[in-house]
């Protein structure tokens, strides 16, 4: 109701009470009182009558009564039954002549019968009576009052309208405008002025409201031109970020390449040390540099979720492999568990999803000291296209208090202050990762008990991936039948969503070898699916060669084995049988699908993983020799890039700025180009443009090189027509990557693969000799920017690629193929070329253009060339066996006496806290360098470096134990 | 020579050189008003016809009536055969030709009553003791023809005989063919005639035998032509004057003899 309704009102409610009165009580008393006056006013008349009615009976007129009594009925228009009758004496009717009763007899409640006597004298000769109809007169009284009835209701209706009227006009316009203005205020007018023209409240309310409408004006003036500063300052930020982004990121590049560069030469354990702290110092840097960019972007708006399809085994097995490492160095236990109704493929953001667990999950191992640490993804909802995933990750840490809970998703705040002191970090982490749970509409919430654990709860909604899904090998497991032994509930799940039929699930221990073997031999299923969670690695490795004795040359059944990390390894190295597999019990479904699928010969499935991983140890072979061009004006950003690639046997040609990179690019033909964004003269965007433009380089790879970190620079790559994206500091992974996926192998410099081809990172234990016949080690060293590693492995793969060469060469000759003579002499010249073999390459050129002429006196320098190949690979051989003996196989023999007193030096130091420790836990590390007790060692020295000097004592005492 | 000259006299008294007014007495067997609305046409209608005025005197009653014809109050009168036989100045000058008066004597039907002689002391009732036909021919038929005794009982008005009849307050009443035809059917209905008495000439319309002739001539003139005429014939038709034609003292000798002065009640 609004306001005019509810002043109304009232008077509406009086009025009506009025009507009521009226109505009900008013008019039925006035009723009562006409009646009564017109019941009189009949009995009069007929007292009248009486007299003159007697004279007549008297006189036997008695037309002239009727015509009286007629007349006196017509005055009353009442020509009902119930009018005058006269009767005589004798009660004989004499007027009217018809009988009333008839007439009356029907209503005679309706009737009130007057009578009247009529005398002659004192004789009574007559009797009046009048029927008068009550009803009837009523209804004329009601007809009188009608009149009554709609004059009041007629009031009534004028005084509701004119004071509906009078208030309207008074009050409620003055509100409605009110109203009006103050709309027009929540709008963001602020000019509705109002005229108070009344000196009652709501005058002094108009005035009010004027006077809050200039102060809110003013206010929002104000206020607006703050927010605007505020908006200025923001996107300052912003832009301050991105570019502090970039200057933070190129001494980055700097410290963390030039570190990753200086550990690959030879240094002293000490340098090397300090190298590593340094090195691991600038990540650490870097990974806070992120947090807080991502954590800026978040803030800002900027970051954006990605919805492209993903695997979600990919991201927990990820997950499981960075904290893997940690937590296997912690002792903890790692656990992963999906559940298998969730779909493999899904759409959604699958790098913030593995940030998101990444962070949590390392701090849950961070956190934990002893117990375990468990992953757990969990269908939580399924609806139509959506599934609703629920991630668990619980540890059996030092967990949180309620107090520390409640401040844990608040930015750069930890559980505690001395958290920080303990544990490190920046107090980012969590709060991004709530604010990246809220970005994909999930949600992120905690459960903790002090000295007990953690869960952490993300809870994310995904959509399917259907067109992914539909090319599984699901199907390929129809019909199979797997035997599970000691295989928990999710395990079976796993399996039977596979479509496997699962057998009985027998509870036989790993030690009760005589009950397996009984097992394997009854069993009729294609398949042995073993969960082994307390065994020790020695009952396991029997449990092996007990199923390769006894069961080979009968029947062989594919055996699973999910057993503990370290298990894993040791039954995968043992085991000889391409159909026994183990794996750990961080396994994803997916996992197990491509083992059992393996080992059952089914499929020959490779994750996109191991292709990359097969393609770097395969690609990097194929990068030597390869061009590159580097165009970057930082000039230590283009050393550390440069070595990155020498180090692969790749030239480099460098160009300081865009304009240079183009004119280069116009006289040479080059494999892939590393093009630096930001650079003065023409930068990276332009350069690239003008790149594209010669016809030669239209397929040109060409790879930005970045140091901003922000939202859609690799966009804005890819736009610009560049075909990869790199972010500084360089990673060499990523860079390795990169160029493998673009630069094609090419035969003249693609070296024949080998069975055992050896990562040059590997090889850092060779130890080069000052001098190696027939080889300028000190050219070649300088070509590879004195990358001994680097030199060690390509001499060890050109040791063996060319041993055969010689017989090779031989039987070429004898058979008269010259033509692959030619090409093997011309592949023998580049590479002897490349690793400073100068008598070698010249026999080769000489081979070269012998064969080329057709000569055929070139026996001399078929020798020649033989005998100079001959004499490095015997030089590599001989280099190659040093190294062999040098291996740390061989334990040294231990100065008990000196580790003794060392250890009597350092406990007391760590138990004090003393830093001085640090040196002596050195110092202890070198005495027990290549010993059985090195790995102690090394843990005393890491828990002291770490500063956990009890965790370290406590390690020490072990050690002393073990020496005693 | 006295005689000669009282005859001049009168005639210059009664001769009227110029218009004269006449008054024309009614018999008032219907109320004054009524009366009127029949005459004051016809005599309007007569004045215009002869020169002469004529103005309806009415009477408040019937024995009033009587004394003042027997006074000789009116010129010209319209008055019942009876009232002619004893009236002594004046002639018959026209009467209705068309029909004849007589009385009816009415009983109540389903009263069993059938033959006179059940009506032997009963109570009768007439409108009033000289009306002719109604009362003086009936009571007069009844005495001097059945020879039956009865009580009359005057009620004023023939509807009241009818009445009074119908209500039993008598067993039977006496009144006219005409009367009793005019009466409501549910009054007529109820009763059932038991008797006629024999019919006579009915009113004759007079004039006083003292008239000058020739005004008389005129006058009779004027009505036997306004029945020639339709419109004004209606305007005779209501006296009734159905057929009007002369009258002559001979006509009402049958009136005479019924010796109805013996029945007839001098007013007080």
């Amino acid at each position: 109701m609004n306001l005019n309704g509810k002043i109304v009102s009232p008077v509406v409610f009086c009025l009506a009470v009025f009507l009521i009165l009226i109505e009900f009580a008013f008019i039925p008393y006035f009723e009562q009182r006409q009646l009564e006056a017109i019941i009189s006013g009949e009995q009069s008349e007929l007292e009248v009558l009486a007299p003159i009615i007697a004279e007549e009976i008297i006189a036997g007129d008695i037309a002239k009564i009727y015509s009286i009594l007629a007349q006196q009925e017509k005055m009353h228009a009442d020509e009902s039954g119930a009018g005058i009758t006269l009767r005589d004496a004798s009660g004989m009717q004499i007027y009217p002549m018809h009988d009333r009763s008839a007439a009356i007899n029907k209503s005679q409640d309706d009737y009130r019968f007057l009578t009247q006597k009529v005398d002659w004298g004192n004789e009574s000769i007559g009797l009046l009576t009048y029927g008068l109809e009550i009803k009837r007169e009523l209804k004329q009284v009601h007809e009188q009052l009608a009149w009554l009835r709609i004059a009041t209701i007629t009031l009534c209706l004028v005084i509701i309208l004119v004071s509906g009227w009078w208030i309207r006009r008074l009050i409620v316009r003055q509100i409605v405008q009110l109203r009006d203005a103050a709309q027009e205020l929540e709008k963001g007018n602020y000019d509705s002025a109002l005229e108070a023209d009344t000196s009652d409240e709501i005058g002094d309310l108009i005035r009010s409201f004027n006077k809050m409408r200039l102060t809110i004006k003013e206010k929002n003036t104000n206020l607006t031109a703050a927010m605007l500063q505020a908006e200025e300052a923001t996107k300052t930020k912003g832009e301050f970020l991105a570019n502090m982004s970039h200057e933070i990121r190129t001494p980055m590049n700097a410290v963390i390449g030039l570190s990753f560069l200086a550990l690959e030469t030879e240094l002293s354990s000490k340098q090397r040390d300090y190298l590593t702290k340094i090195q691991s110092s600038a990540k650490n840097l870097l990974g806070i540099i992120n947090d807080i960019l991502d954590f800026s972007k978040i803030e800002a708006g900027h970051m954006e979720i990605d919805h492209s399809s993903f695997r979600l085994d990919d991201v927990l097995e990820s997950v499981c492999t960075v904290i893997g490492l940690k937590a296997e160095e912690k002792n903890l236990e790692l656990r992963i568990q999906r559940d298998c109704r969730i779909p493999s493929n899904l759409m959604g953001d699958s790098l913030r999803l593995t940030q998101i667990l990444l962070n949590i999950a390392n701090n849950a191992v961070k956190f934990t000291h002893a117990g375990e640490v468990s992953v757990t993804a969990r269908l939580q909802a399924h609806t139509g296209d959506q599934v609703q995933i629920r991630f668990e990750l619980k540890d059996t840490g030092i967990g949180m208090s309620q107090d520390q809970i409640s401040r844990l998703f608040s930015s750069f705040s930890q559980a505690d202050a001395s958290t920080t002191r303990i544990y490190g970090g920046t107090g980012l982490g969590l709060a991004i990762c709530k604010q990246l749970s809220e970005l994909m509409d999930g949600t992120i919430e905690v459960h903790s008990t002090p000295a007990q654990g953690s869960l952490f709860c993300v809870t994310l909604p995904f959509s399917i991936d259907h067109q992914s899904t539909s090319t599984n090998h699901h199907g390929i497991f129809e019909g199979k039948h797997a035997e599970m032994i000691n295989c928990n509930e999710q395990i079976a799940e796993t399996l039977a969503s596979f479509g496997l039929k699962t057998l009985n699930n027998a509870p036989i221990s790993t030690n009760d070898l005589d009950a397996l073997k009984e097992k394997l031999q009854q069993t009729s299923a294609d398949l042995l699916i073993l969960q082994d969670s307390t065994s020790d690695q020695h009952s396991l490795l029997n449990l092996i060669n007990t199923f390769h004795t006894s069961v080979v040359g009968e029947k062989q059944i594919p055996m699973l084995i999910l057993t503990s990390t370290n298990n894993a390894k040791a039954v995968n190295n043992q085991s000889e049988s391409p159909q026994v597999r183990a794996l750990s019990s961080l396994v994803t479904p997916s996992s197990i699908f491509d083992a059992l699928a393996e080992i059952m010969d089914l499929v020959r499935l490779c994750d996109t993983q191991n292709k990359t991983e097969d393609l770097s140890r395969q690609g990097i072979d194929r990068l030597l020799g390869a061009h590159v061009l580097l165009a970057e004006d930082n000039a230590i950003n283009t050393e550390v890039a440069r070595n990155m690639l020498e180090r692969l046997g790749v030239n480099v040609t460098t160009a300081e700025n865009g304009a240079e990179a183009v004119n280069k690019l116009q006289n040479q033909t080059v494999d892939l180009v590393l093009m630096d964004i930001q650079m003065p003269v023409m930068d990276g965007y332009q350069a690239t443009q003008q790149i594209r433009k010669m016809p030669q380089h239209s397929n040109l790879p060409i790879i930005a090189l970045t140091a901003h970190a922000m939202k859609g620079d690799r966009e804005k790559s890819l736009k610009a027509n560049m075909n990869g994206h790199l972010t500084k500091p360089i990673d060499p992974e990523e860079l390795y990557t990169e160029l493998i996926r673009w630069i094609d192998p090419k035969p003249e410099r693609s070296s024949a693969k080998t069975e055992e081809t050896v990562r040059p990172s590997a090889l850092s234990a060779y130890v080069l000799p000052t001098e190696l016949p027939g080889i300028d080690i000190d050219s070649a060293l300088k070509r590879l920017s004195y990358d001994k590693a680097l030199y060690g492995s390509l001499l060890t793969r050109f040791f063996q690629e060319q041993s055969s060469t010689p017989h090779v060469l031989q039987d070429l000759m004898q058979k008269g193929d010259l033509d692959s003579a030619y090409a093997l002499a011309h592949k023998i010249k580049g590479a002897a070329g490349n690793l400073g073999m100068k008598n070698v390459q010249g026999c080769a050129t000489a081979l070269e253009h012998a064969l080329k002429l057709d000569n055929t006196e070139h026996v001399d320098v078929v020798r020649e060339f033989e005998a100079a190949l001959q004499e490095v690979l015997l030089a590599i051989s001989q280099m190659l066996e040093t190294n062999t003996v040098s291996t740390p196989d061989n334990i040294n023999e231990i100065e008990t006496d000196k580790v003794q007193s060392l250890i009597d030096t350092l406990l007391p130091l760590l138990n004090s806290g003393d830093i001085a420790s640090l040196e002596q836990s050195d110092s202890l590390l070198n005495q027990l360098k290549d010993t059985q007790y090195e790995s102690l060692a090394s843990d005393v020295r890491k828990y002291t470096h770490n500063f956990e000097f009890e965790q370290a004592a406590s390690q020490l005492s072990e050690l002393h134990l073990g020496l005693e | 020579m006295k005689k000669l000259a009282s005859l001049f006299v009168a005639t210059l008294l009664s001769t009227p050189t110029f218009a004269d007014t006449f008054t024309v007495g009614v018999v008032p067997q219907f109320d004054v008003k009524t009366l009127h609305q029949i005459w004051d046409p016809i005599l309007q209608e007569v004045s215009h016809r002869t020169g002469h005025s004529f103005k309806l005197k009415g009477s408040p009653d019937i024995p009033t009536f009587e004394k003042e014809f027997a006074e000789a109050k009116f010129d010209f009168a319209y008055m019942n055969p009876y009232h002619y036989t004893i009236a002594q100045h004046y002639k018959p000058l026209l009467r209705d030709t068309g029909r004849k008066l007589f009385g009816v004597l009415v009983v109540k039907k389903g009263s069993g009553i059938n033959s006179l002689e059940q009506l032997q002391n009963s109570t009768i009732a007439f409108p009033a003791p000289n009306a002719l036909g109604a009362s003086l021919m009936i009571r007069g038929e009844l005495k001097e023809i059945y020879n039956i005794d009865f009580t009359p009982k005057y009620v004023k008005t023939h509807s009241s005989v009818y009445l009074n009849t119908v209500l039993g307050r008598t067993l039977s009443g006496g009144g006219v063919q005409k009367t009793f035809n005019n009466q409501k059917a549910e009054i007529k209905e109820k009763l059932e005639i038991l008797h006629q008495t024999q019919k006579v000439s009915p009113h004759p319309f007079v004039y006083k035998a003292s008239l000058p002739s020739n005004v008389v001539e005129q006058v009779k003139a004027a009505l036997l032509n306004m029945a020639q005429n339709a419109d004004t014939q209606a305007l005779l038709a209501k006296v009734p004057f159905k057929k009007i034609g002369l009258a002559t003292d001979a006509d009402y000798d049958d009136v005479r003899r019924l010796n109805l002065e013996r029945y007839y009640v001098k007013p007080n």
